[in-house]
């Protein structure tokens, strides 16, 4: 009996410690100092991680009473956890999100989740310095700051391939011109692009950013996809949307370019490996092609995404940025110290330390002087696409997107998988969008 | 006389021994499912919040859960699921109980082999199969065309039409093992004279198992079937982590549906609904199944 | 002659079924030792051209200020004990009232208890995560072994219950007729008895506790805090890419200790599970 409570005893003590040492931050330290949680879907990727340690220990040194801690699961569970912690109100103080995904939390709760920045930006126009700025603005109201980095695509290719296939990489200008190229490849037995076409979200934004969008100027709403939204302005079904999805299906089913991938990192592999000679990514392929092996990086070479000739006008790239933004909440208890931190990361030092991660930073002097040219010439090759590209069109940013999302998700997969009509497939959609939209 | 007497003071002491049970059942299960069901029947889709707040809006969430079409393609893959992944698991099981219930060399290193789709997480197991069931790098559709067995390479969970079957057959290798090791106990548990007698007596192997092995085996049998199919009636970890629901919405199970309507759509109130409706179909199978087991035992 | 034949068949087929049930753990074991180069490649191999320890050595041994695996590791030991501990407690209490007594309500409880086994967890996850919220144990431990707790009781207890019903009552009386009270002819007559139940309800709610990912990821936010299963899928599987090397090295640590528990007990947790069904 004895021993049995002994163990008991010692099993009790275990478990305390536990529950103990789960939330000893904050409690302990000195009046002065304060803790500000962030929460972010980056964290777990190596080279983040490596800028965002560098970016928290300059901080330290610039605010000393002020401890950033940071947490936050890989990008596929990343977006329920912060559901679930809202709805609990729990969510971090800070939260680095895609400002496609500020609209669909902001409304998780009647009286909204982020804070108002208005008041701390004290009437400086952010919207000039930082890249990606304009779109952290809702319904006229600032709810994040672009302070970090971003990205946007262009198309990656293998040079010796290229070579021995005849093909010269400066000469594909347009969707023409990159027909031309994959059909070159095909009698070389390459494929051209690993293409997704699995349940990922991808399988609809590969296609928009690359075709759709470019011609039609918006896959769900018209005007790059602005409001007014609701019902009547759902044009899933467009001619040109319709277009666009023939075009895709020809150079996926019929004239096997693309090899079907169920996943990004499929895809990347498609492109080490040589199965595929181009690859549709961003500035942090770099990094990553880098960590596979270094020395594929001289037979790496980057060209801007290409222009799409339709109805006989020419209609240039115009794929989303993704600018990682940071958004306050408005349960935050230190709201000066969070806005401090989060607009430290906009000056010139901090957005030095934020490009290690492979994106390009978000503050335009940086991102356009000459010492990032020199320290990242591939990522700022990117920066410099932006001048060819048509304005940037992003997802909608309203709450009803996740249900808009799985709907293209159903529609792309029927017709780039099941090779079904284009126009039958996407009236349908077109239908079902009108629906939500008018839940 | 002192039944009667004692009665009084077996239920007290009775209430007292599961008084800690209650407790956290109450604290922790009933409440959750009572604020679920409170849901169901407000208003609770995010998108558009109300100024009314989450006012009661009656059947509303339920009839729109019963005019979704992923509600109904949610119920057919859950129907599909149940019965191929119940039988199989049971039914391999079954080969494998019997099969190890014979005395041969390495019995023993084969009945601990069995147990390691058990034990593994779910987790791992679902890592370890996507990567076996890469179209393009997999070593499942390696060796399938090595052996001729398929001619082209198969998308076992990207592709629409098979992705609910190479789930099912993940579904199938994890579950079995507990079929075959309580099956294999339950054999074992049945005396050997039996068959002695009956083989003294002239039967059969065949007609041992019908009368002496299938009887005897069926409260185990009961119970484990009961089992399988609640559990496999749960499972999500395996299928969500596996294809997360898709391709196509080809493996979205009653479960995954909820989760979706909760966390992609936000439409809380929706998924308040199904799960309730989830709980109901349970409680009533449940209900029979129990029925036909205390049937059974007299 | 006939026997032997079948003896062969039986073995054949035995080893059919076995290599079904080891072939994904033999893959995970071989892939572990693979450079990245080797496994997203046309020709898999099962032996390792180029075996490389640096998956396990990057798990152990990781650098980073966060991700740690043995951190990790002692959370999970931490949680599954303390689960272990709490649901034997009460699902031994709990079986032994619904065996032996009989009380208003004992069958509905039964019938309850049967049924909290098919609740799916995404519909309680955010009224759990709102109740655990407001008693401030979110992001600890203790959050998660209530969870599982609550879990995995109704069904230990079933078991339990089961496990008690085969002990012949005559022990109780015997014991009430030689004076000792219902709580001491508990502990110190019927209860031990029950060892090889206890044992198999204790394996079950360990695993449940060790192997569990949703609600892990969900209640716990700091990385410091994270269970294995969490630590791993989040860690090697990113965005940008999969470090099957690492994942695969960190799967095989984590399935390790379940699967060497599983066989040093299976004795134990067959009987357990099936004392109840086999003699009911």
């Amino acid at each position: 009996m004895k021993r049995i409570f002994a163990i008991l005893l010692a099993l009790i003590m275990v478990f305390s410690l536990s529950a103990c040492g789960g939330t000893e931050s904050g409690g302990e330290d000195a009046a002065e100092s304060v803790t500000i949680t962030l929460a972010t879907s980056v964290y777990v990727e190596e080279p983040h991680q490596v800028a965002m340690d560098a970016l928290l220990a300059a901080y330290k040194e610039v605010a000393p009473n002020v401890n950033i801690e940071i947490y936050g699961a890989g990008y596929a569970s990343f977006w329920d956890n912060v559901t679930t912690e809202i709805m609990g109100g729990n969510e971090a103080d800070i939260m680095q999100i895609y400002p496609e995904n500020v609209a669909s939390y902001h409304a998780l709760r009647e009286e909204g989740v982020f804070e108002d920045l208005t008041p701390f930006m004290n009437g400086v126009d952010y919207k000039e310095s930082l890249a990606g700025q304009d779109m952290c603005e809702f319904d006229g109201v600032p709810l994040a700051l672009s302070n970090y980095a971003w990205g946007t695509t262009g198309i990656f290719y293998r040079k010796s391939i290229l070579e021995d296939a005849g093909i010269d990489p400066a000469g594909i200008k347009t969707w023409e011109d990159f027909n031309a190229a994959c059909a070159k490849l095909k009698e070389k037995d390459i494929y051209g692009l690993g293409i997704i076409t699995s349940s990922h979200g991808f399988v609809v934004s590969e296609w928009a950013r690359m075709l759709a969008r470019v011609v039609s100027n918006g896959l769900y709403f018209p005007n790059g996809e602005t409001g007014p939204f609701n019902a009547d302005s759902i044009q899933v079904n467009s001619p040109a949307n319709v277009w666009a999805a023939k075009q895709w299906q020809d150079f996926l089913l019929t004239n096997e370019y693309g090899k079907g991938a169920p996943d990004p990192k499929d895809k990347r592999e498609y492109f080490y490996n040589g199965l595929a000679a181009f690859c549709y990514d961003g500035p942090w392929f770099v990094g990553m092609i880098r960590e596979y092996d270094a020395s594929l990086m001289d037979d790496i070479g980057i060209i801007p995404a290409v222009s799409v000739n339709y109805e006989g006008k020419e209609y240039q790239p115009n794929p989303t940025m993704y600018p990682l933004v940071m958004s306050m909440s408005k349960n935050c208890e230190n709201k000066e110290e969070a806005w401090a931190f989060m607009e430290w990361l906009t000056t010139p030092e901090a957005q030095k330390i934020a490009a290690t991660c492979g994106m390009i930073p978000a503050s335009v002097d940086y991102s356009t002087s000459d010492e990032y040219k020199a320290d990242h010439p591939q990522s700022s090759i990117f920066a410099d696409f932006l001048e060819i590209y048509a304005p940037q069109v992003a997802d909608p940013f309203i709450a009803q997107q996740g249900e808009l999302n799985q709907i293209m998700i159903n529609a792309t997969q029927k017709m780039f998988v099941g090779g079904e009509d284009a126009q039958k497939v996407l009236d349908d959609a077109a239908a079902q969008c009108k629906e939500v939209m008018n839940k | 006389m002192i039944k009667t007497r004692r009665l009084g003071e077996n239920a007290l002491a009775g209430y007292w021994f599961v008084l800690p049970l209650i407790l956290v059942m109450v604290f922790f299960l009933a409440y959750p499912i009572a604020k679920a069901a409170i849901m169901s029947v407000q208003y609770w889709y995010m998108p558009k919040p109300k100024p009314e707040g989450h006012y009661f809006v009656g059947l509303e969430n339920y009839i729109s859960v019963f005019k979704d079409s992923s509600f109904t393609n949610a119920l057919v893959v859950t129907g599909v699921y149940i019965v191929v992944t119940v039988i199989a698991r049971f039914g391999i099981g079954l080969i494998a109980a019997v099969l190890l219930n014979t005395k041969f060399r390495g019995r023993g290193v084969a009945r601990a082999l069995l147990i390691i789709p058990w034990a593994t997480p779910e987790v791992v197991a679902c890592l370890v199969w996507i990567l076996m069931y890469d179209k393009d790098f997999g070593i499942i559709n390696y060796l399938g065309m090595n052996f001729n067995l398929i001619s082209q390479p198969v998308g076992f969970i990207t592709d629409p039409a098979i992705a609910l079957w190479g789930a099912m057959a993940v579904g199938i290798w994890k579950g079995f093992p507990f079929v075959a090791i309580m099956l294999l106990a339950g054999l074992q548990s049945i005396p050997g004279e039996l068959y002695e007698a009956a083989r003294v007596d002239g039967a059969k192997p065949w007609e041992q198992f019908r009368m002496i092995t299938w009887p005897l085996l069926k409260p185990v049998t009961i119970i484990v079937f009961l089992l399988l199919i609640i559990w496999t009636v749960k499972d999500f970890g395996i299928v969500y982590l596996l294809a997360r629901g898709g391709p196509s919405q080809s493996t979205e199970m009653l479960t995954i549906f909820i989760y979706h309507t909760s966390f992609k759509y936000f439409d809380f109130g929706e998924a308040a609904a199904a799960g309730m409706i989830m709980l109901l179909f349970c409680a009533i199978f449940t209900y029979f199944y129990l029925k036909m087991l205390n049937r059974e035992e007299y | 002659m006939k026997s032997r034949w079948t003896k062969v068949i039986v073995v054949i087929l035995v080893a059919l079924i076995c290599a079904f049930a080891v072939f994904p753990f033999v893959w995970m074991l071989s892939t572990s030792f693979k450079p990245a180069t080797e496994i997203y490649t046309a020709n898999p191999s099962f032996i390792p051209q180029d075996p490389t320890i640096e998956g396990y050595k990057d798990m152990i041994f990781s650098q980073s200020r966060n991700f740690n695996l043995l951190n990790w590791a002692k959370n999970s030991v931490i949680v599954s004990v303390a689960t272990t501990f709490f649901s034997l407690v009460i699902a031994a209490l709990g079986g032994y009232g619904m065996s032996r007594f009989r009380f208003a309500g004992r069958a509905a409880l039964g019938y309850i208890i049967l049924m909290t086994q098919v609740l799916p967890g995404s519909l309680l996850i955010i009224p759990l995560y709102v109740i655990l919220n407001s008693l401030g144990l979110l992001d600890s431990l203790a959050a998660l072994v209530i969870a599982y707790t609550t879990f995995s009781v109704p069904f230990c207890t079933w078991m339990m219950k089961g496990f008690f019903d085969t002990i012949p009552r005559s022990l109780d009386e015997a014991a009430s007729v030689d004076g000792c009270g219902k709580l001491r002819t508990y502990l110190t007559v019927i209860l031990p008895l029950t060892i090889p139940g206890l044992v198999a309800t204790g394996i079950f709610s360990f695993i449940a506790g060790w192997n569990e990912f949703m609600f892990a990821s969900i209640f716990v936010q700091k990385y410091g805090n994270w269970t294995l299963p969490v630590g791993i899928a989040e860690t090697a599987v990113g965005q940008y890419s999969t470090n099957w090397t690492n994942l695969m090295a960190g799967g095989v640590l984590i399935a390790l200790p379940v699967v060497i528990l599983f066989l040093l007990l299976q004795k134990h947790l067959v009987s357990g599970m099936t004392a109840g069904a086999v003699k009911q």
